[in-house]
This record gives structure tokens, C-alpha cells and sequence, in this order.
């Protein structure tokens, strides 16, 4: 062994340095610096450095000690003098500078050679470590370092983390056993024994438990190595369920493959010179409606098919076998009423066939051309308008511009950006390539041709005339295929119009490329925007109008008209000054007004002579007054209006019943030509007017209703002392009356009695008649009085039980001698509901007359009855008597009005008219029927009430 | 007279009826001393011993026919001072009338009366009637000596 010079010494020094493990966990950069310390400390260098170049040559780092400046070590510079350059293998170069009274050593030079291939490695190795951690780190599978022994884990990937829910740092440091995640204990022992015994397992099929509890069948493959002397294993774990689920996907894709290659297979026939079947598969056979091909080997295929003999097969199979040349055919075979595809191929000894049935297609194709030819005409002749534009390079562009969560927040988001790029949209018009577009689309853009239209594209979607592309552009960016709604454009002339829209996005394949296409279709709505418009004006109108009219009923007092009134104006047709006049005499005085925030000064109390100014004009006129500008107006002589800074003026009278009543004026500020809405204005004056004549009505109204009131209040009082005066009246009769009558009576009698022996017969006979008619005149009294008393009387009702109360009438007014002579009858009556004691004297009254009248009668009959119907309850009373002739019937219920003279039957001709008055006081009627000599029957009837209508009326 | 304690004091202003009343009244023997007074005023001073009747003989009358329509002040008012007056509420006090009007009736009850008649017209039933009320009031019916 030779001594280590002192070269190998630094060498060896500083090569157990860098294998230090230390090294491993620096930074590239400190790494390198730390080596250049270290050399330029150890082998008393005057300075060292490594410079490390990237793939392209530039240098990627750079590290220095001591005195060395700029130097490269690059290999096409020339090394400056006192310099020394080692490669570090493909990566850069360790450069010294040495001290130049020692020179270097060839030794030296072999050490600096090998420590420049040392850094190399480790290099290497450290950036094939981190690439190895990064593409581990990003494996999609799970990858794991574990300690084989007890299973503790020393590295999991991300996908560890993603698949079985534990993070790294739930796993890391401890035992896979612990954490459960091997579903089979014995599962991982038999995989572990494998791995010591083999140093590498593929695809072990196990169960692992992850953190949310589902089982995943896996394929687990480690290989085993050292780590720190310990035995670790790698292992890579793939998720079986998805590869199972990708198999069974796989072979579904296959079935159907192969289920599409089944049905474009070929029919094969192979025939030789002599047109023989030589061969034909089994699909040829069904194809040439076969059972087997065993039926047709052998056999002439012109003498088997003779209707093909002439066909244009026919031909083409002959001139294939003729030219030696390749025949493909696609064309209808008449005699099955079929497409067939041929491709013929002939050789010396024959002609191998292959042919499909390709029927389904071809008619596919003619639907197709069919549709497509409807589909055309349908769009050029639509009475919609419709255009079509391929929006594919639109789509991409947007798709480049637009960031993709802006088109995913959506369209309002992406409608902001539309607006603040300006330039986007510029750029979306160059890429709308415009396909076709209909006779009644020209016409909405009022162009005369499609290419008139096409032509003028980008004026027609110009920035700023065309909404409806930015319509499409959004539909086009958000990826929504449809698009329904109102917009604007601008005609070629420049006008505005009102469309309609319904946009549809779809796709076509043509050829390799997916195009996006748009169609759209766009109705005119100008005119129905415009009826809009005004409808919506006019029911603007008419509601401020209907309002009016409602305040006109409600308001009974002018000032509060008027500031109602005016309030309304302001708000309909929103000018700055609102007032309201009423004509008093030669003036006019403001009622109310309303002044915007505008307008400078008004007065709150300017009177206007009639005649001045333009309101008062507009009272003298009694005609609206417009004026847009009331400065040069001649007619505006005062200045109010002028004062208060209103520029347009507009006033209208308000006609009463004798003539100008007031005037409504109204003005704004900045000149409005308020004829435009003259119309309008014109039915609010006439709507004021109307309402203040109603309040003039309604005063009046008022006025004469409270006289009415007075009027009754007099005539109620007066009523009232009538009323008293009767009460007084009747009292006196009933006083005053008697008395004279009882004195006459009295001292008649007396005069008989105390004087009978003095009076002869004619004397005694005339005070009899005297005391008669005291007696007569006594019961007149009475009657007279009953009568009246019942037109004061309030009915007091109660349920009367009728037949009883005629019954008991009937004997107080009989003898026994009348009741056995009068054969007398009652029904069964139902009850009234009535005044009794009024009720006892209508039947007392009634039956007292049937005794009456039929006193002369031989065989007397009385019956008392009634009847009903659903209006009312009809009793009556019914005797054979002498009845009366009907014409007399009106005259029976008259006071005093008798039908028979007093010497043939008593009475004072009050009976009837006081049962005429108890009834009808009932709400009731009485009328009688009767023949001369036969009898009479007198009805007296009662309503029913609702109640007993229902029920029926009880018994 | 004097000392002679006054049987009836009949209060009406018709003469007649006055006549005729007191023609009942002997007919039957029912009153020894009758009073007539044809004036509401006049009653009430009779009554309370004012104005002219200011010096007559104390004493109260057994029975008060009283008739409702009279000069100056009318029936029912006299019957309201007679039953208001602790002395004099004592009286059989009858109304006499020829009023039929219920309010009247009423009214007389309400005030205290203790009869209501009703004067008939033809005059048997008038005799009749007189006749009878003399007997009851003053005959059958036993009233207080002294005041109550």
C-alpha cells in the first residue's frame, strides 16, 4: 500500500462527505454550494465552482467559492488560463482555479475526474428520485411503502388518500392491520409469506375495508425491498371493480361489434365460367331465399333466378367475367323489389361475389333526400321569418375567450362580459357564417335577396343594431341549444322592428367535423308592440280616468276635489305645475294647485281677471290652449307662469251647467309639447267638469234634503196634533154626546112614568118614539166610536183558535129559540194568527148580520168555512138570507151605507166597515159574494206568512 | 143641615145628569145629604177647604162620585189631589162618566179610583147603575172613621 498523497486525501475527505447521507436531503442548489466550500476549504483551491446547464444549454444553477468570477466551464468556450474544467456527465461542469505556483497534479486531475462523475450520480439519482415521487405521488392507483413486518406505513400517494378516504396523515407511522384496511387478516399473511419468498408479487387478489366502510375487491402487486436494513414492501393497488366494470363494457362493445359485422356481412356466392354455384355461404343462401347453401351448389344460377336473366346484375356479372376487370354495383333488383350492393371479382376460373341487402339503407337515403327536400321547401316558403347560421367557429372562438367558469356561472355572468367586450362581440360576427335564410326573412330585414342579405352581414349585426346576435352569442356560450324571447333589430333602411325569436341550436356531422348550427325564427311583432303600447297607455289612461270619476262621487267639498284632482293630474301626466280654477264671477280663483320641485315661485294665491293671460283665455275661449313655449307666446300677458320658469303651457275649461265653471292648467319646465296627449287631457277636463258639476248637485242635493226633512218634521207634528185633535174629537163625541142623549132618555121616561095618568095614547106612543131613537142614536155612539178606536188601536196578535171563538159568539148572540131554528155550522177551522178582541168583533159583526138577514128566512142556515191557498187563509161566512144584488157589492163595506131600510133590518151601517177596517188593518182583505133573495157569503182573508207558507198553516 | 155629616159629593157640571142622579138617589132612599159641585176648581176648594168654601163644616163626605170632564180642572186631576192627600185618600172615591175610552179607565184605576162606571144612555140601566153604587158605597161598604 502506498501512502495516500495528499491529493487522494482531499479526495477521500470530501467523498465521504457527499455519501453522507446528509447530502441527499439538500437542494440542489445548496448541494452544489456546499461541494464548492468544501473543495475551495480542502484542497486550498483559489476558487471553485459547478455550473449546471438545463435541456437547452442555459444554465439552470450556479454556485461559487473563492475567486473564480464568471467562468462557465461551457464546452464551446476555451478554457481561460489557470482554469480547469471536469464534466459533470450531461448535466455541467465542476471548474476550478488553482493555485498556480503549485500547478495540479495529474493525481489531482483524476480526483476532481471522479468526483465530477460522483456528483453525476448523486444528481441523477436525486432527480430520479423526485421524478419517481412525482410520477408515484400522481399514479392514479394507490401505492404504499410499508414495513413488511408489522405493516406500518411509511409512504401512501395521493390516490391512497382519494380512494380509501384516509389521509396521509391518519396512515402514516402506523400498521395497516390496525387500521383494518385488509378485510382478510389471513389475506395479507399469505400475500406477505409470498413477498419474502419471491421478492415480488403481481396481482393478488384481495378485499380491502376503506374509511366509509365499503368493500373493495382489489389487485394488489408489491415488491420487496430494504429500507434502512429493515424489509419494506412497494405496493400498487388497483381497484378490480373498475377493471370488471371496464371488461364487462369492453365486451358489451364487442357483442354489439359484432352483431353490426353479422349484419353488414356479405352474402358470397362463388360461380364458375359456367355461371355453377361453386360456393355460397349460409347468408347467401337466406339472401337468395334459400334454406341451406347445399340447395343451389351445383346448380345454374341463371336457369335458378331466370327473372334475373336482362337485370342489370345480369349485365354486370357478364361483363366482369369478360373484362377480368372488378365490377361494384349498387342498384335496384326489380323482381324482389330490393337494393343490392355487389362488388364482383372475376378470375379466369369464375367470379367470387360479394353482395347486401342494402334495401333499409337506401330507402334511409331517400327519406333523407326526401326530408331534406320538404325541410327546404318548408323553410323557404315558411310565412315565418327563418335564417340559418353555422355558428361552429363562433362557438370555438368563444370557447377559447371566455374563461370556462364564467360560462358556467351562467348567463348573466357571461351577458356582463358581452357588454364589457365589445371587441368579443366584433370578433363573434366575423365567425357567424350565415347558410341560408327565407323570402320572409329578407323581407323582415327589408332586402330583396338572400345574398343582398348574406352580403350585408356585418352592418346588419353590427355592435350596436343587433341584439338578437347577442342572443345567439350567449345561447352559444353557455351551451344552451334553445333561446325564446322578444328583441330588437334594425332593418337594412335603419328601422327599428320588434321580433319575436325562437332560437335552436343543433349539431350535423359532416364528414369528420361536428358543425354547430342555429336556426332561427323571428316573427314581426312592431305593430302588435305598438297596439301594445298603446293598449297599455289607454289603460293607463282609462284607469286615471275611472279614478277621477270615482273621486267626482266621493268628495262633496271643492277644495278637497281639487287637491285630489290635481294630485291625480300630477301624477298621470307628470308636468311641474298643476292648477286648478273656479270661475267666481269676472275672476278666476286658484281652488288648488301642485308645484314640483322645479319650479321656481308660484303664488298660492293668484286671482286671474277672465280674459288675461292664457287660463284666462282659456275661460273667455272656453277652448283647450296649448302653448310649447309660453315666452314667445303673444297671448301670455301676465307673469305667473313665467315667474315659476314653466316653458310649456296647456289649459282646459271646465264646463259647468251655465258655462265656464273653472279651469285645469298645467305646465312643465323644460318645453313638452303637451298636445301629444291632448286627447287624453281633454277627457280628464271633461271628467272635472263632470265631477264638479256632481258636487255642485250633490250641495244642492244636500241642500234640498235637509228641507225635505224639515218638510216632514212639520207635517209630523202637524200629524201628530191632527192625530191628538181626532183622540180630543172622538173623546167630546163620546162625552158630550151621551149625555144630552141620556137626559132626552131620562126625562122621557120620567115624563111617562110620573105623568102617565095626564098623557093620552098618541102622547105616551110619541114618547115611546122619543125613546127609540135616544136608544138608536145611544148605539150609533157607540158604533161610531168602536170604529174610530180601531184606526188608533196597534194590532196586538195571538194564535186564536177560530172555531171555538165562533161557536162562543154565536151563543151570546142567540136565544135557545134562534139556535134551535138556525141550523148553524162550523168547519174545522184552522187557527189565526191575529188581535183577538178584533177578531171576535169582525166575527161577532159577521155573524150577528147572518142572524140578521136570515131572521125572515124559514129554514135559517148559517155555516162558517174557510179555505186556503198558498197565498193567504180565507175564512168565511155563509147564510141562506136575503142576500143582495153584487152590484151593490162595493157600497156593503161603505160607513153608513145600508142595502135594506131600517123598518125591515135594524142597524146603523157601521157593522161591515168596521170589520172592512179590523182586516185590512191585518194586511188582510174582505170582500163579499151574494144573490138576491138567496143568501149571502162575506169573506175575510188573512197573508200568510213566510213560515206558515212552508209548514202549511196549523189547525 | 149644619152638624149633619155631608153622604155623597157628587162632582158633574151636566145639570141633567145632576137631575137624574138625584132623582135615583131619593127614588131610593140612599142619601140623606148630597153635595153638588159643577166645577173641577170649585171641588178642589171644596175639597181642601180654600177660597169660598174656606168657612164650610169640616168633615169628609162618604162617597165621591166624580165625573172626568169638568170646567177648569179636569176629573182626573181631582182624583190625583184626592188620592195624594192623606186625609181625603180615604174617600170611596167613583168615577162616573160617560167616556168609554179605555185610557181613561186606566188611568182612573191607576190614580186610585175605587170605581169606574160608565154612565149608560138609555136612563133604566142609569138608574140601575146609581142605584146600585149608592147601596154598595154607601151601605155595604165599611171605610175608616178616622184617618189612617
Amino acid at each position: 500500500m502506498r501512502a495516500e498523497s495528499p491529493e487522494e486525501t482531499i479526495f477521500l475527505s470530501i467523498l465521504a462527505e457527499l455519501r453522507e447521507e446528509k447530502w441527499k436531503l439538500l437542494d440542489e442548489r445548496v448541494f452544489i454550494g456546499k461541494i464548492c466550500k468544501s473543495l475551495l476549504d480542502k484542497g486550498r483551491f483559489c476558487g471553485v465552482a459547478v455550473t449546471l446547464f438545463d435541456e437547452e444549454g442555459n444554465v439552470r444553477v450556479r454556485a461559487s467559492a473563492g475567486d473564480i468570477g464568471d467562468a462557465f466551464g461551457n464546452n464551446n468556450q476555451p478554457v481561460p488560463e489557470g482554469l480547469e474544467n471536469f464534466e459533470i456527465r450531461d448535466q455541467g461542469f465542476l471548474i476550478v482555479k488553482f493555485d498556480e505556483k503549485r500547478g495540479m497534479s495529474d493525481i489531482l486531475k483524476v480526483a476532481l475526474r471522479e468526483l465530477a462523475f460522483i456528483i453525476a450520480l448523486i444528481l441523477e439519482n436525486k432527480r430520479a428520485e423526485e421524478q419517481f415521487r412525482l410520477v408515484i405521488n400522481t399514479h392514479p392507483d394507490p401505492v404504499t411503502i410499508s414495513r413488511l413486518d408489522d405493516g406500518r406505513y411509511v409512504y401512501v400517494n395521493e390516490a391512497f388518500s382519494e380512494i380509501t378516504g384516509y389521509s396521509a396523515n391518519e396512515v402514516i407511522g402506523k400498521s395497516a392491520l390496525d387500521i383494518g384496511i385488509w378485510f382478510d387478516r389471513k389475506d395479507r399473511k399469505r400475500f406477505t409469506d409470498m413477498l419474502r419468498e419471491k421478492g415480488r408479487v403481481i396481482n393478488f387478489e384481495t378485499r380491502f375495508r376503506i374509511k366509509n366502510g365499503r368493500i373493495l375487491t382489489s389487485l394488489i402487486s408489491a415488491s420487496r425491498f430494504m429500507l434502512k436494513g429493515v424489509p419494506h414492501m412497494a405496493a400498487i393497488t388497483r381497484n378490480i371493480e373498475a377493471i370488471k366494470k371496464l371488461e364487462r363494457e369492453k365486451e358489451n362493445a364487442l357483442e354489439s361489434l359484432r352483431d353490426v359485422f353479422e349484419r353488414i356481412t356479405d352474402g358470397v356466392i362463388a360461380l364458375d365460367k359456367n355461371w355453377h354455384f361453386t360456393y355460397l355461404n349460409r347468408r347467401a343462401a337466406r339472401l337468395l331465399d334459400r334454406e341451406k347453401p347445399e340447395e343451389l351448389l351445383g346448380k345454374n344460377i341463371w336457369r335458378e333466378y331466370p327473372e334475373a336473366v336482362g337485370q342489370p346484375f345480369y349485365k354486370a356479372y357478364h361483363r366482369a367475367m369478360e373484362t377480368q376487370q372488378p365490377v361494384f354495383l349498387q342498384d335496384y333488383y326489380e323482381p324482389w323489389k330490393r337494393w343490392f350492393e355487389n362488388r364482383i371479382y372475376p378470375s379466369p376460373d369464375g367470379l367470387t361475389i360479394y353482395f347486401t341487402d342494402v334495401t333499409e339503407k337506401k330507402q334511409n337515403e331517400i327519406r333523407l333526400n326526401e326530408s331534406e327536400k320538404r325541410y327546404r321547401y318548408l323553410f323557404e316558403n315558411s310565412p315565418v321569418a327563418l335564417y340559418e347560421g353555422d355558428i361552429s367557429n363562433m362557438r370555438r372562438y368563444l370557447k377559447e375567450v371566455l374563461p370556462s367558469k364564467m360560462r358556467r356561472a351562467g348567463r348573466e355572468a357571461v351577458s356582463r362580459y358581452l357588454e364589457e367586450h365589445p371587441e368579443v362581440v366584433k370578433e363573434c360576427v366575423k365567425r357567424v357564417k350565415i347558410v341560408g335564410i327565407n323570402r320572409e326573412g329578407a323581407r323582415l330585414y327589408n332586402l330583396s335577396t338572400e345574398t343582398e342579405f348574406l352580403s350585408n352581414l356585418e352592418r346588419l349585426y353590427s355592435l350596436n343594431s343587433n341584439r338578437l346576435l347577442r342572443k345567439l352569442i350567449l345561447m352559444a356560450a353557455i351551451d344552451e341549444s334553445e333561446y325564446e324571447g322578444e328583441t330588437e333589430i334594425k332593418t337594412h333602411d335603419g328601422r327599428a322592428k320588434s321580433i319575436y325569436i325562437r332560437i335552436l341550436g343543433y349539431a350535423r356531422e359532416t364528414g369528420e367535423e361536428r358543425k354547430s348550427y342555429a336556426i332561427i325564427a323571428a316573427t314581426d311583432i312592431t305593430g302588435l308592440k305598438k297596439v301594445e303600447s298603446l293598449l297599455n297607455r289607454k289603460v293607463k289612461e282609462l284607469t286615471v280616468l275611472n279614478r277621477l270619476a270615482e273621486v267626482s262621487m266621493e268628495v262633496g267639498n271643492p277644495k278637497e276635489y281639487g287637491d285630489r284632482v290635481t294630485r291625480m293630474v300630477e301624477e298621470a301626466v307628470n308636468p311641474d305645475v298643476v292648477l286648478f280654477y273656479l270661475v267666481e264671477g269676472e275672476r278666476l280663483k286658484l281652488l288648488s294647485s301642485v308645484k314640483g320641485k322645479a319650479v321656481a315661485y308660484l303664488s298660492e294665491n293668484i286671482d286671474l281677471r277672465v280674459g288675461l293671460c292664457l287660463c284666462g283665455l282659456v275661460a273667455e275661449y272656453r277652448k283647450a290652449i296649448y302653448s310649447s313655449d309660453i315666452w314667445k307666446d303673444k297671448r301670455c300677458k301676465l307673469n305667473e307662469c313665467r315667474d315659476a320658469g314653466i316653458t310649456s303651457y296647456a289649459g282646459f275649461p271646465l264646463m259647468g251647467k251655465g258655462g265656464v265653471g273653472g279651469v285645469l292648467a298645467i305646465g312643465s319646465v323644460a318645453k313638452r309639447d303637451f298636445k301629444d296627449e291632448g286627447e287624453f287631457l281633454e277627457t280628464i277636463a271633461g271628467e272635472v267638469s263632470i265631477g264638479l258639476q256632481n258636487i255642485d248637485l250633490l250641495n244642492q242635493l244636500k241642500k234640498s234634503e235637509a228641507a225635505l226633512e224639515r218638510e216632514v218634521e212639520v207635517r209630523t207634528s202637524e200629524l201628530v196634533k191632527a192625530n191628538k185633535e181626532l183622540e180630543a174629537f172622538s173623546y167630546s163625541v163620546s162625552h158630550d154626546l151621551r149625555a144630552p142623549l141620556r137626559a132626552v132618555d131620562g126625562f122621557s121616561q120620567i115624563l111617562y112614568e110620573e105623568y102617565s095618568s095626564r098623557l093620552d095614547d098618541e102622547a105616551r106612543r110619541i114618547i115611546g118614539i122619543i125613546r127609540k131613537n135616544t136608544e138608536k142614536m145611544g148605539q150609533l155612539i157607540d158604533d161610531l166610536l168602536a170604529f174610530s178606536r180601531i184606526g188608533r188601536k196597534s194590532i196586538k196578535p195571538a194564535e186564536i183558535d177560530m172555531s171555538g171563538l165562533v161557536r162562543s159568539i154565536f151563543d151570546e148572540l142567540t136565544t135557545r129559540d134562534d139556535r134551535e131554528r138556525i141550523e148553524f155550522t162550523v168547519e174545522d177551522l184552522p187557527r189565526a194568527f191575529a188581535d183577538p178582541s178584533l177578531i171576535r168583533q169582525v166575527i161577532s159583526n159577521l155573524i150577528s148580520n147572518a142572524i140578521k138577514f136570515t131572521s125572515k128566512n124559514e129554514n135559517p142556515s148559517i155555516r162558517v168555512g174557510y179555505r186556503r191557498n198558498h197565498e193567504r187563509l180565507v175564512y168565511f161566512v155563509r147564510d141562506n138570507g136575503i142576500g143582495f144584488d153584487m152590484k151593490y157589492s162595493n157600497k156593503l163595506f161603505q160607513i153608513f151605507n145600508r142595502l135594506h131600510s131600517e123598518d125591515e133590518y135594524e142597524g146603523t151601517g157601521v157593522g161591515l166597515s168596521i170589520v172592512k177596517r179590523i182586516i185590512e188593518k191585518h194586511g188582510g182583505e174582505v170582500w163579499a159574494e151574494g144573490t138576491k133573495n138567496e143568501g149571502a157569503t162575506f169573506y175575510f182573508s188573512f197573508p200568510l206568512s213566510e213560515e206558515d207558507r212552508k209548514r202549511g198553516v196549523s189547525k | 143641615m149644619k152638624g149633619e155629616a155631608v153622604d155623597i159629593l157628587l162632582i158633574e157640571d151636566n145639570s141633567a145628569d145632576v137631575e137624574l142622579t138625584l132623582r135615583t138617589f131619593k127614588k131610593n132612599n140612599i142619601a140623606n145629604r148630597v153635595v153638588v159641585i159643577r166645577d173641577g176648581e170649585e171641588a178642589l176648594d171644596y175639597l181642601f177647604m180654600r177660597n169660598s168654601f174656606e168657612e164650610r163644616e169640616e168633615g169628609r163626605p162618604k162617597l165621591i162620585l166624580l165625573d172626568l170632564k169638568l170646567p177648569k180642572v179636569s176629573g182626573l186631576e181631582i182624583l190625583k189631589a184626592i188620592k195624594s192627600d192623606e186625609k181625603l185618600r180615604v174617600i170611596p172615591t167613583v168615577v162616573l162618566t160617560s167616556s168609554r175610552e179605555e185610557n181613561d179607565l186606566i188611568e182612573s184605576y191607576n190614580l186610585g179610583a175605587n170605581s169606574y162606571i160608565v154612565k149608560p144612555v138609555d136612563f133604566n140601566g142609569f138608574q140601575e147603575a146609581v142605584k146600585n153604587l149608592g147601596l154598595y158605597w154607601l151601605l155595604l161598604n165599611r171605610a175608616p172613621e178616622r184617618d189612617i
